[in-house]
């Protein structure tokens, strides 16, 4: 699966290459180091991970203390006690997705079609999009909770219109866990559309107003159908790591916004409770995993897989 | 009927030469008025108007930047006049939006959809539109570029001819009151254009519909307009029916990009009933009067290459012939059909000759001295304060 494929690639135009390429193929030394890299730091770990998922506890033991056994109660034991978070990130993730798309494809396409004829404008604005990553993903976040904090201006704003009521707050509630989730990775849904757009050819949307097709008709039946594949790889760049995201919930919600990476994180560092960490990440993995394969087969760019 | 007012005090002086023009009747399927297109302080298309009756095909000819495809794009709607007025059906669409005008255009890169199949790209107009039966119209469409079966297919996965016929499809399937066609066969390569050419004269007499061709290809144009509007430098140099064009060229700029022309600069002496009379160097050449677009001063006496006879010098020239005297051979190019001759008449310059290589015609050598001649009434005037070398392409010949 190479969901950067949206960024370089992707367009039915490109489709064809890689397949010439393999034909040619003498270059299969070339995805050596990466094959190696991905063998030692994804597949064995993941490995090691279904494996712990199904180790036992025996009667007696030390906290920490696992016996490896074939434990398929793991499973129905984590899913009942945390099928609420798990149900609850991919909620999140969910509706930080769509807002990142609703934001950020108008961002792409200011970017990628607006300013097409004035080069420096848009370096500046990708530049701007890019920015944020200068600083730790983390660092920014608290500084979120800061400014979205209880006595902070921006709550007392609110309240002074009406907006928020007398007793409500911003932080820890989920409204803001998902502005969190949305303000993180929308780079990732913005760079990939940007790719994409930045390649639309714009005699097709001459062709599209020759053919009586209003700009808006255009944009709907050619601009936005053309772009799928950078919308396809956006949302799931942003989907996949927000549904297993736990610093936003962790810093910005309370006890009623836990997403399942703050399950996992828990249980494996702080109640040393390895088996249920290892198969809620299972679960969370094969969900993700059967969401994107049905989502691309549906949308039709399973070049993307 | 297609016919040319330029305003420009050149060519209000060359209007004297006489050009069809009928007064029509009904509404011009296309209707161009004092158009003009600045990009900045480029001056594209200068004042230019143009008149098209429903059911012709025109092509406008020129060099690439002489502003046709600019002209072209006004029609459509995908470029909006600085100044003048754009009229389709006798309706003023200037200010129309391009999605709203009665006009569909095969583009140079053809600019078929890659998300849609070919049968999907030819209906798109179609559904905008909602027009049925959808499919019967599609697969007429397909039917009339003989493109039927590969319906199903996308556009990636066609040649440059098939993608071709589908950009053709997909624009007549509407039947736009003008079909805009700019530089459709620009990248196939010769056999291809060569049918295609002959195909879309096929397809325009069979659905009737108004084409305006934009192409720099003096070659397609001549085979397939009605009309040729001959443009250079965002103007109309001249607008006629192809063989008139080429015998009877107004500019010099029309008479070396249509084919080749020899020009031999002159001043005219006086009249010799309906011919000028004029002098070049110690030559006299006789220029029919209604061939002329001046009739006093300094003018450039042209004559097409294959119109000149070599007349071997044991031979007399026949009468009723302009002869320029002796000349030498510097160069013979054997071309099959043809044999392309350069003779250096000392005082004049080069001329360029072509024979068909007829049994009855021997070939002359290198170094021969031959007389050069041709009839009277296939010689042409131009002005003579214009440039001879305009429009001349180096190599050409």
């Amino acid at each position: 699966m190479s969901l950067l494929a949206g960024l370089g690639g992707g367009g039915a135009g490109t489709a064809a290459a890689p397949k010439t390429q393999a034909r040619s193929g003498h270059h299969w030394w070339l995805v050596g180091p990466g094959l190696v890299y991905l063998v030692l730091f994804f597949v064995l770990p993941v490995g090691v991970m279904l494996v712990t998922s199904l180790y036992v506890r025996q009667t007696g033991a030390e906290v920490g203390d696992y016996t490896p056994a074939l434990h398929w109660q793991n499973y129905g034991v984590a899913l009942e006690s945390f099928w609420r978070q798990l149900v609850r990130s991919l909620g999140f993730a969910g509706v930080a997705t769509l807002v990142a798309l609703a934001i950020g494809y108008p961002m792409a396409y200011a970017i990628a079609v607006r300013a097409r004829h004035r080069k420096l404008l848009q370096g500046l604005l990708l530049v701007l999009v890019i920015a944020p990553f200068f600083t730790s993903f983390i660092l920014r976040t608290i500084a979120w909770k800061q400014i979205l904090a209880d006595d902070a201006p921006v709550v007392h704003l609110l309240k002074a219109v009406h907006v928020l009521p007398p007793d409500g707050r911003l932080t820890a509630t989920s409204f803001v866990v998902v502005c969190g989730l949305v303000y993180n990775f929308l780079p990732f849904m913005v760079l990939p559309i940007y790719a994409n757009l930045e390649r639309l050819d714009p005699r097709m949307l001459e062709a599209g107003a020759d053919l009586y097709a209003s700009p808006f008709t255009t944009f709907r039946k050619v601009t936005f159908p053309l772009s799928m594949p950078g919308v396809v790889s956006g949302t799931l760049l942003v989907f996949i790591p927000a549904s297993g995201d736990y610093v936003n919930s962790s810093l910005l919600g309370n006890p009623d916004t836990v997403m399942i990476g703050q399950v996992v994180d828990q249980r494996f560092t702080k109640l040393l409770d390895y088996p249920t960490a290892a198969s809620l990440s299972a679960i969370l993995m094969v969900i993700i995993l059967a969401l994107v394969i049905t989502y691309v087969r549906r949308s039709g760019t399973e070049e993307l897989l | 009927m297609a016919i040319l007012t330029q305003v420009n005090s050149k060519t209000k002086e060359r209007a004297q030469a006489p050009v069809p023009v009928p007064e029509p009747s009904g509404a011009a399927a296309l209707e161009l008025r004092r158009v003009r297109k600045e990009f900045g302080s480029f001056v594209a298309v200068e004042d230019l108007d143009l008149r098209i009756e429903p059911g012709e095909f025109v092509a406008l000819l020129g060099p690439s930047g002489c502003g046709k495809t600019t002209t072209l794009r006004m029609v459509a709607g995908l470029e909006q006049p600085t100044s003048g007025t754009v009229a389709i059906g006798g309706q003023d669409v200037t200010h129309v939006r391009a999605y709203r005008r009665p006009v569909n255009t095969v583009f140079q890169s053809y600019a078929l959809f890659p998300h849609l199949t070919v049968a999907e790209n030819v209906a798109f107009g179609l559904r905008r539109r909602r027009v049925k039966p959808l499919a019967a119209k599609v697969a007429e469409a397909l039917e009339l570029v003989e493109m039927e079966h590969l319906g199903s297919r996308k556009p990636t996965q066609l040649s440059g001819g098939q993608a071709q016929r589908v950009a053709l499809a997909r624009a007549l399937v509407n039947h736009p009151q003008v079909l805009l066609l700019d530089e459709p066969l620009g990248a196939l390569d010769m056999k291809l254009r060569k049918q295609m050419q002959l195909e879309l004269k096929r397809i325009q007499t069979e659905v009737g519909l108004t084409f305006v061709h934009v192409t720099h290809d003096q070659e397609e144009a001549m085979t397939m307009a009605d009309w040729v509007a001959v443009m250079n430098k965002g103007r109309i140099e001249q607008i006629g029916a192809p063989e008139e064009l080429y015998s009877r060229p107004h500019t010099v700029f029309v008479a070396n990009f249509l084919g080749q022309s020899n020009l031999l600069p002159g001043t005219v002496t006086g009249t010799d009933g309906d011919r000028i009379v004029v002098q070049a160097d110690n030559v006299s050449l006789a220029v029919p009067i209604d061939r002329a677009v001046r009739t006093s001063g300094s003018v450039l006496v042209g004559v097409r290459p294959e119109k000149i006879h070599l007349v071997p010098v044991d031979q007399g020239v026949p009468a009723g012939h302009n002869h320029v005297g002796l000349g030498t051979v510097t160069d013979v190019s054997f071309m099959g059909v043809s044999t392309q001759y350069q003779v250096e008449v000392v005082g004049l310059g080069t001329f360029g000759v072509f024979t068909q290589n007829l049994a009855s015609e021997t070939t002359v050598g290198v170094g021969t001295q031959v007389n050069l001649a041709w009839e009277v009434e296939h010689t042409f005037g131009l002005d003579g304060d214009e440039d001879a070398s305009e429009g001349a392409l180096d190599g050409e010949l």
